[in-house]
């Protein structure tokens, strides 16, 4: 283990945003009315807004249910919005041939993401026929991609089936894969949770050499707000499909603003940790069909006010290129908003 | 973790047991899957002990055969596997290897529970909660009276936090992190002295695993049971485990106190896991993990089986027999040539557990 930094780009602030998502909202109808009008629907993401630069990686750490593999697949344009816009470098993109080659997708599960009929030369060399990048020398574009995933001797690899890889190996192949169209984002959603721990450093390292020395923007989507700390630029901390938090990995997780992530810092297995933990806060992320008024974290929050069940907090800026969406943030409340809210917030035993 | 948490002495165990203080003892278990020149070798030569109101961790990636130990040692095991040596004792005296079928029953839930990862499995999603909790009772406490069972019952709910009318729910009708802690529930309704418990909390949300760990901690010191605890997830283990076990390819390669094998493992393997875990504090720094994956167990590596992914591994390692459970000192045992007394140790595999890593 070497103590330097892992390295990052450094210059992810003043670099340019590739792909942005502008208050992009998903929202799942349940129901359909038999008079074709709106029915209840699952608010997935709401007013979601994230950019990603050039050669840096943003994490989207979240629970189940929070809306993070939605956010990701709408920045795929596998799914649309419902409102708010994606934009490829500052102008809307649309879906097809000409998005996939910008950004690509690496799914979470490579058991399932890969043909088990196809060998791995195939899942490699198809892409670039599909999109007619292949050059007269395939192999060696694909020699190449496996080079460049560290499956090496590549020889050895390009014929094997996906039942004959280990789940990190299937994993590198499926980034592979995504390299194959030379995009310039890559969203890689909880690429390392279905993986043996022994080898998920192994891909996360791999996505930090993409970043440096390909100069990916690179999505990280996780539940693991370790590894989020571990690999990522920012960290963008979602909850019931909105944005709570975001700012520098380092900073935020060290000094957590939003409530809600401290309850998951606290809650996170840290073989570290001095005293037994304490958990800030209790209960379960909330229905999403009727998600609750106000703040949708009020109801587990150990500091609700009055306030946070009348309002929507805005994101308020901090300090150090950071923002947290709660009212303990805001320093102009009345009295009477900010009165503790009754019978609610207990806070951790 | 703040100060070792001691074992309890037998007097507090549960009354009318017997009062070993070793509640179950493996001893050179095998287990393979499937039988003659074929034949995998899931676990080989196990040696295991869990203590009265301890909470031993056992770690592992997936097929290191952890999870096959478990059914092994409970006699769930299913074939083609096949227990081919070794010892399980319970209790000091009764020998489940040999144990009969209605042996066995007879010490299921009242002596032995055990909790599995997938609860919407475990659950049968057409019965009641209630009518888990009445099966149990009435297959294992003939007798008792309806009252009875529906007092019990709701009891144990409200153990694990959740409210007695919730008796008459369906399984899809509760959250993961509820339907879990049923299962926690049902398996304490006897009062078992142990409760083996293979990844409980690995498809929950972080925020319920801690709160069900927290739980599960607090009946722990509660009712004074022992926990075999199975998991992959050895940061986990370090907060909430007395003692763990390593395994790698079907072997136990280490074993000792949890914050000792945290901060001063002794077994290369254990190392690289714990240099598998960022850190959630301090300066970040480029962590390595492992090379390579774990072997296929049909056709593991000769000699030690950790040999081709270790770093320290020289001929001795490639070409004897695996090496055997080496005693560096009191209470810690590695599978490692570099633990035979001879060689030199290198630093980052003697270091003292005070220090900090």
């Amino acid at each position: 283990m070497t103590t330097t930094e892992l390295s990052g780009a450094g210059t992810a602030e003043s670099s340019f945003a590739v792909l942005e998502a502008k208050s992009v909202t998903k929202h799942f109808p349940v129901r359909r009315t038999r008079l074709g009008g709106r029915g209840p629907a699952v608010h997935a993401v709401d007013d979601v807004t994230l950019a990603l630069p050039a050669a840096s990686i943003t994490a989207v750490v979240g629970e189940s249910g929070s809306g993070k593999s939605t956010l990701s697949r709408m920045l795929a344009k596998v799914i649309k919005p419902t409102s708010g816009s994606v934009l490829l470098d500052g102008k809307p993109a649309v879906a097809g041939r000409r998005y996939a080659r910008a950004v690509q997708l690496v799914l979470q599960d490579p058991f399932e993401s890969l043909n088990p009929v196809h060998s791995v030369r195939y899942h490699l060399a198809r892409p670039l026929q599909v999109h007619g990048l292949a050059s007269a020398s395939l192999g060696s574009q694909v020699t190449e991609l496996l080079e460049r995933v560290s499956l090496t001797p590549a020889d050895q690899f390009m014929a094997k089936f996906p039942d004959e890889l280990s789940g990190g190996q299937r994993q590198r192949v499926a980034i592979a894969r995504a390299l194959a169209m030379r995009p310039r984002v890559l969203l890689a959603d909880e690429p390392v949770s279905m993986l043996d721990v022994s080898i998920r450093l192994g891909v996360l390292n791999l996505l930090a050499d993409l970043r440096a020395h390909d100069g990916l923007a690179i999505l990280y989507v996780t539940h693991d707000i370790a590894s989020a700390r571990y690999l990522a630029d920012r960290i963008t901390v979602m909850y019931a499909g909105q944005v709570v938090e975001s700012g520098p990995a380092v900073a935020l997780t060290d000094e957590p603003a939003h409530p809600y992530t401290q309850l998951l810092l606290s809650a996170a297995p840290d073989p570290d940790r001095a005293a037994p933990p304490s958990l800030a806060g209790r209960g379960a992320p909330p229905d999403l069909i009727r998600p609750p008024s106000g703040c949708r974290f009020h109801p587990r929050c150990p500091h609700a006010m009055a306030v946070c069940a009348d309002a929507a907090p805005p994101a308020f800026a901090l300090t150090g290129e950071r923002s947290s969406a709660c009212w303990l943030h805001a320093s102009d409340l009345t009295a009477a908003q900010s009165r503790p809210l009754q019978g609610r917030g207990r806070g951790g035993d | 973790m703040s100060a070792e948490r001691t074992v309890p002495s037998a007097e507090l165990g549960t009354p009318g047991k017997h009062g070993s203080d070793t509640l179950i003892e493996v001893a050179g278990l095998h287990v393979d899957y499937g039988f003659g020149p074929g034949a995998v070798h899931a676990v080989v030569d196990a040696n295991l002990a869990l203590h009265r109101g301890e909470v031993l961790g056992l770690a592992g990636e997936s097929g290191c055969g952890k999870s096959t130990l478990a059914y092994a040692i409970t006699r769930l095991l299913r074939p083609p596997g096949i227990i081919t040596g070794g010892q399980v004792k319970f209790d000091g005296s009764i020998d489940l290897l040999s144990a009969t079928g209605h042996e066995l029953r007879g010490m299921r839930w009242n002596d032995i529970a055990v909790v599995l990862q997938a609860s919407m499995n475990a659950l049968n999603p057409v019965l009641r909660i209630g009518t888990l909790f009445a099966d149990a009772l009435r297959a294992h406490r003939p007798g008792i009276s309806r009252a009875e069972i529906r007092q019990r019952s709701g009891e144990l709910l409200e153990m694990v936090g959740i409210p007695a009318d919730r008796l008459a729910s369906y399984p899809h009708e509760l959250s993961g992190g509820m339907r879990q802690r049923v299962l926690i529930a049902a398996a304490l309704a006897l009062n078992p002295s142990v409760v083996i418990m293979d990844e409980p909390t690995t498809a929950l949300d972080v925020v319920t695993q801690r709160e069900i760990l927290q739980e599960l901690m607090r009946l722990r010191d509660e009712l004074n049971f022992a926990v075999l605890f199975i998991t992959h997830d050895l940061s986990l283990l370090v907060e909430i485990a007395d003692s763990i076990a390593v395994m790698y390819a079907g072997r136990l390669v280490e074993n000792g106190p949890a914050s000792a094998i945290y901060r001063a493992p002794r077994h290369p393997y254990s190392l690289g896991l714990v240099n598998s875990f960022p850190r959630l504090h301090g300066p970040r720094q480029v962590m390595e993990g492992i090379p390579g994956s774990p072997p296929d167990l049909r056709t593991p590596p000769p000699g030690c089986s950790f040999s081709p992914r270790c770093r320290y591994a020289f001929d001795k390692c490639r070409t004897d027999p695996h090496p055997p459970l080496f005693t560096p000192e009191a209470g810690r045992a590695a599978a490692c040539w570099l633990q035979d007394g001879i060689e030199t140790v290198p630093d980052e595999l003697a270091r003292k557990p005070e220090e900090e890593s």
